[in-house]
């Protein structure tokens, strides 16, 4: 089951840098990093021929709704293994932690939720 | 700084780090706490980046980065604008992708509130307001929304303490019990860890101890149906007891006390200072509104002085009812003849004494008036001898210390040849009463190694009887010594009584 986040673009203006989110630096890591023939890298590779946007900078992460699987692999090397815990992970546009692409379901419920209040706590 | 500023200066670290070689050694944690509005319960998280998939360009040609800036912007308090104005951060694109972690830091940071709120109980001087925080932070700890908390004080005597009207440091369940506390703790699980000292945990009250114990049932009908009980220590005396208690059977069980043993330190050093301070304070208040009390009888008039420390009752009367009393004296047989004898003896060798000085003085000086007075003392000498009264002591002394006294005095001074006498007459006679006084100081002297004695065996025997039936005593030191008992339940609620124990005494 796909997990879809509830804001799709990147409006947070609070942050002064301009920020671009693409997936290519993830994707080039897997290149360099495992065999042209790993199974997984064969799928990546497949789906960014059919879907070259993939690779480029993406505006609207709704874009990525469809492609959940495509980055659940791409995800795979972070993750813990599934089943052996329950963890927070999400891939986000830089400095973001909202607005995400990708998440596990733990990280998408507790920010799914509109119940849910955020809150900073100083260190 | 908030997070959003935290992140900047994340940002700006991989700038410098990339355009400007500079290494900032800055680690900033980010927290986030998350409020479900539903159950109330926070959660706590750290915040983490894994940054590798990020690239920085700059988009226009990079400011020059003079040493004087750098030192500006890193001596200073990180100050976003002086950042923003050295380093336009629009000049700075940050492409890829994040992936983020958020840690569960609910337990330590729950607990680090914990133990802010328990430590800095002057910080918040609303009680309530300080309880629901604690409560608060016990519910996030736990992940129980409608978890409650509790705590019992154990006062000196080992007994809880229901006299008090705190919120907390006070047992919820004990206090919204309607009739007599004692009675519900006698055999309860409450006593069950008093006596143990260990921690009780009931995952289904209604199940387990309902039938058996009032104390549980009387929990079942608030609406709590799991219950943990721990005892909380002080130098290895329990000083408290914790407890929680849950309306979900099986909520609070073995694995809590991982979570509970990781709070329950906070709690018993929270609870050993709130304990001192409020000590001091009933003691200021019983110093202040009593004169010294019976150790058997003061746990009543420290209740008034909470009473009156908590307002709920002011100047209230302090009766013990239905008590017994028991009388006791233990006299000297004819102590009085024997003091009268003693103060004969004095006035007689103080006669006898100034008699022959008279003498003396006559033979040589064949002064009349020594001769006259010769006569008067000889005359005394002699109804002393007949009998003595009170008012013959009271008369006597009068007429040495007015008319004998100053002529001794005289004839010391004025006639060397008296003089060794006059001395011998002065060293014998008592400052204070101005005649001799060796006898009747021997006398009180004996009088008082005996009664004290006697009052030390009783003492002795009162702190044996104090052991077996707690008891108002007084005694008053007289000639001999005499002493009042008062026996019965309202002495000692806590120990049941029964008249064996005056029948004991009376023996």
């Amino acid at each position: 089951m796909p997990i879809k986040s509830k804001k799709t673009t990147f409006t947070d203006s609070d942050i002064p840098f301009r920020t671009q989110f693409c997936l290519n630096t993830v994707i080039e890591k897997w290149r360099k990093s495992v065999p042209p023939n790993h199974e997984d890298l064969i799928y990546i590779e497949q789906t960014l021929k059919t879907h070259p946007f993939l690779y480029t900078p993406i505006e609207d992460v709704s874009m990525l709704d469809d492609h959940q699987d495509f980055l659940k692999i791409l995800c795979s090397p972070l993750l813990p293994k599934e089943g052996w815990s329950s963890s927070f992970h999400a891939l986000c546009a830089p400095f973001e932690h909202r607005n995400y692409a990708f998440a596990t379901k733990e990280y998408h419920e507790i920010y799914l939720h509109e119940d849910v209040r955020e809150s900073s706590v100083d260190s | 700084m908030n997070n959003l500023d935290s992140r900047i200066l994340y940002g700006y670290k991989a700038i410098l780090k990339k355009f400007y070689g500079l290494d900032l050694k800055v680690d900033l944690p980010i927290n986030l706490s998350f409020l479900n509005r539903d159950n109330g319960l926070e959660r706590y998280f750290k915040f983490t980046a894994n940054s590798s998939f990020l690239d920085v360009h700059h988009l226009e040609p990079l400011p020059k980065l003079e040493e004087s800036n750098i030192r500006k912007l890193l001596d200073v308090k990180f100050d976003l604008a002086l950042w923003m104005e050295i380093l336009p951060p629009e000049n700075f694109l940050f492409s890829g992708s994040a992936f983020v972690t958020l840690v569960d830091t609910t337990t330590e940071e729950a607990s680090r509130n914990l133990q802010f709120a328990l430590l800095n109980r002057e910080e918040i001087f609303e009680e309530a307001i300080w309880f629901e925080t604690t409560q608060q932070e016990i519910r996030n700890l736990f992940r129980l929304p409608k978890i409650r908390l509790g705590i019992a004080t154990v006062q000196h005597n080992g007994q809880l303490d229901f006299t008090s009207k705190k919120k907390i440091w006070n047992s919820l369940l004990i206090k919204e019990l309607t009739e007599s506390p004692q009675e519900y703790i006698e055999n309860s699980i409450y006593q069950q860890v008093l006596q143990n000292g260990e921690t009780l945990i009931i995952k289904n009250l209604k199940k387990e101890k309902e039938k058996e114990n009032k104390l549980a049932k009387n929990i079942v009908k608030m609406g709590f149906q799991n219950l943990l009980l721990t005892p909380l220590y002080s130098n290895e005396r329990i000083i408290g007891i914790l407890e929680l208690a849950s309306p979900s059977p099986g909520a609070i069980d073995g694995l809590s006390m991982f979570k509970v043993n990781q709070v329950k330190p906070i709690f018993g050093y929270a609870l050993k200072r709130h304990l001192e301070e409020f000590e001091n304070m009933v003691e200021a208040e019983m110093l202040e509104e009593f004169t010294t009390i019976h150790p058997s009888i003061q746990w009543r008039f420290r209740e008034a002085a909470i009473n009156k420390l908590n307002k709920s009752v002011l100047d209230e009367n302090i009766i013990f009812e239905n008590i017994y009393p028991i009388y006791g004296s233990l006299d000297i047989r004819d102590s009085s003849k024997k003091r009268n004898k003693a103060i004969y003896l004095d006035l007689l060798e103080n006669l006898e004494f100034i008699g022959n000085l008279l003498r003396k003085a006559f033979d040589i000086l064949s002064l009349d008036i020594l001769e006259e007075l010769l006569l008067q003392v000889q005359q005394k000498i002699e109804k002393l001898q007949s009998q003595l009264s009170t008012e013959d002591e009271a008369g006597l002394a009068e007429y040495i210390r007015r008319k004998i006294n100053p002529v001794i005095q005289h004839l010391g001074e004025r006639y060397s040849e008296f003089s060794p006498m006059a001395e011998q007459y002065k060293s014998r006679i008592n400052i204070e009463s101005g005649i001799f006084g060796s006898n009747r100081i021997n006398y009180d002297v004996a009088l008082k190694k005996l009664n004290s004695s006697i009052a030390n065996i009783l003492d002795e025997e009162e702190e044996e009887l104090q052991k077996t039936v707690p008891c108002y005593y007084e005694k008053y030191l007289t000639d001999g010594v005499e002493y009042n008992i008062y026996l019965g339940q309202s002495i000692a609620p806590q120990i049941p009584f029964d008249d064996l124990y005056i029948e004991n005494v009376r023996l």
